[in-house]
């Protein structure tokens, strides 16, 4: 099988780094949105910024750029907006658009060339922005589309003309109590557990402090590896690795983004994406480096294979033990940080962590039992029998028709047809049982008695299955004995 | 997590090994007579018959976990042979 596009991708290891330092900047200047994502660090806030040209009183953007609650809003307009009007004010808008649910609109004049409010608006220049403070809860969440509007004056109802050619850039000074600023992997598709269908679409965001831009640069890994059973047997001859990005190195600091779509096989695949500080102009990668963010997806294409989920699991359990499992993060993986001899060492949780398995592994591992082997012949027919006999749906009885020649004298009979109806006898008989109920509690023989028949059930069970162990069924007649001696 | 990573590196192997028999999806139908659709239909009536007579559903229960029991130590003397626990 070959897969063009990301073969293609994985024979550029040889090419320099530069180059790929350039791909790896390309890629972000040619993002879905019109222009850059810088982020800038202002007194411990963030401020995101993006530019855009739209043209007539309202346009709509996509937010790229770290989900999270905005605190103000800035704007900054070009000169010819407002050449040749008579406008006293512009009103700025965020309005949702497509259901998203970051909605803000002042719906207030604001004075051009003048500070009203002293510090809740500030329009200096056409080059320095006009700043509106949010109230409320704006969060913009990357990806979601939003109207950006901007009329003068509101109260005239005038607004720009569809004519008008107006650039602008925004800025959203986000909220930054709640925002992770260090160097690390922030999501990526598709995603874990997940089962698509081609073509698949591999996408990347991360995010890169500026500190961490230093002597030193990040390097980025973006790695798909097949493990299904005939690529584990070929592996020995054709590598089962697919490099989507290999040591691509990030040369600017804040949002990055990547995605590609393609085609490939179906089958099970884990994404694994690292992201690790490198040097020597990215060709050594820093395995202390404290810029280790390596995280793993797992996902079927088409459907799954037996071996491919054993190989997954395998997976989670060696990753677990550093903490970064794919699954089930809060058991296993949790209890393992009691194993760090630097850290909180708990030798309760790390032994449980080590030799008790997780309810999703024990889950896991019984449906690749049932699956692998269980379902195969020939005990794949006891499986299916018990499967058939533990099933409790029901199927209508069959009905009896008789035709009886009734009445007297010779021929011809008179024929009476007379059905019945068992499955009719039995919702009426059963019906009449829970009718006839207990006067004191209120309960039915079935509610009396049934904890009773089942109790007694379980406990002939128990017995005969006791009985067999231990062999008391099976009496000492002595001849056993006899043939030793 | 050992135990685990022990348990799915066996499963690999016996996976790998029984991969090669066909998997079984229904039961047979021999000379025409199809056993899956007739156990189906069996036990879809008998659970009919079951939502009223209650304590047979119970009892048959009871001869399910039963087998069940017998079938898992067929299984061990087949694997363990003589060292199986309880055999004579």
């Amino acid at each position: 099988m070959h897969y063009p596009t990301l073969l293609s991708i994985s024979k550029k290891r040889g090419v320099t780094t530069a180059f790929k330092a350039l791909i790896f900047l390309g890629m972000i200047l040619v993002s879905p949105f019109h222009t850059h994502a810088a982020v800038l660090y202002t007194n411990g806030d963030q401020t995101h910024s993006q530019s855009y040209t739209f043209f007539g009183p309202t346009s709509t953007f996509t937010y790229t750029g770290p989900t999270q609650q905005v605190k103000s809003i800035s704007v900054e307009v070009s000169n010819t907006l407002f050449s040749g009007g008579n406008a006293s004010g512009v009103e700025l808008q965020i309005n949702s658009a497509g259901g998203h649910s970051c909605l803000y609109n002042d719906n207030i004049d604001h004075s051009l060339g003048m500070t009203t409010n002293g510090s809740s608006l500030v329009f200096y220049t056409s080059t320095q922005p006009l700043t509106e403070n949010v109230s409320g809860d704006c969060t913009l969440v990357n990806g979601n589309s939003y109207t950006f509007a901007i009329y003068f004056p509101h109260g005239a109802g005038q607004t720009i003309s569809s004519n008008q050619d107006v650039s602008a850039n925004l800025y959203f000074i986000l909220n930054s109590t709640l925002l992770d600023t260090t160097t690390h992997i922030v999501d990526f598709t598709p995603e874990d557990g997940a089962s698509v269908s081609n073509p698949v679409t591999f996408s990347i965001h991360g995010y890169v402090n500026p500190a961490d831009l230093g002597n030193a640069v990040v390097g980025i890994d973006f790695t798909l590896h097949n493990i299904d059973q005939n690529v584990l047997l070929l592996g020995a001859f054709s590598p089962s690795d697919i490099y989507i990005l290999r040591n691509t190195l990030a040369t600017t600091s804040g949002d990055f983004y990547y995605s590609t779509t393609t085609y490939i096989g179906t089958g099970n695949y884990r994404l694994e994406a690292s992201l690790q500080r490198s040097y020597l102009s990215g060709w050594i990668v820093n395995p202390f480096s404290p810029i280790d963010s390596d995280m793993s997806h797992q996902f079927v294409v088409g459907s799954s294979t037996f071996i491919g989920s054993i190989q997954q699991n395998m997976f989670n359990d060696i990753f677990g033990a550093h903490g970064s499992a794919s699954s089930s993060p809060t058991s296993t993986a949790a209890l393992l940080a009691g194993c760090n001899p630097l850290g909180a060492f708990n030798v309760v949780n790390c032994t449980s962590a080590m030799f008790v398995p997780d309810p999703v592994q024990i889950q896991s591992l019984v449906l690749n039992f049932q699956q692998g082997v269980a379902s195969h012949a020939p005990w794949g027919y006891v499986q299916r029998l018990f499967q058939i006999m533990t099933s409790s749906t029901t199927a209508a009885l069959p009905t009896f028709t008789a035709s009886i020649p009734t009445g007297p004298g010779d021929k011809p009979f008179v024929y009476s047809t007379v059905t019945f109806d068992p499955g009719e006898m039995l919702a009426s008989g059963g019906a009449l049982l829970d009718s006839v109920r207990d006067p004191v509690d209120n309960k039915s023989v079935r509610d009396v008695f049934y904890p009773w028949v089942q109790g007694s059930v379980a406990l002939v069970v128990l017995l005969t299955i006791a009985a067999d162990v231990m062999g008391s069924h099976r009496h000492d007649t002595g001849e056993v004995k006899s043939k030793k001696t | 997590m050992i135990i685990d990573f022990l348990l799915n590196f066996l499963l690999l192997i016996v996976g790998s090994v029984f991969s090669i028999l066909p998997s079984v999806s229904t039961l047979p139908t021999i000379a025409g007579f199809d056993i899956d659709t007739f156990m189906v239909n069996g036990m879809g009536m008998l659970n009919t018959y079951f939502t009223t007579f209650w304590p047979v559903a119970i009892m048959f229960q009871g001869f399910l976990a039963l087998m069940l029991y017998y079938i898992l130590k067929m299984g061990l003397r087949f694997f363990l042979g003589h060292r199986a626990p309880g055999h004579v």
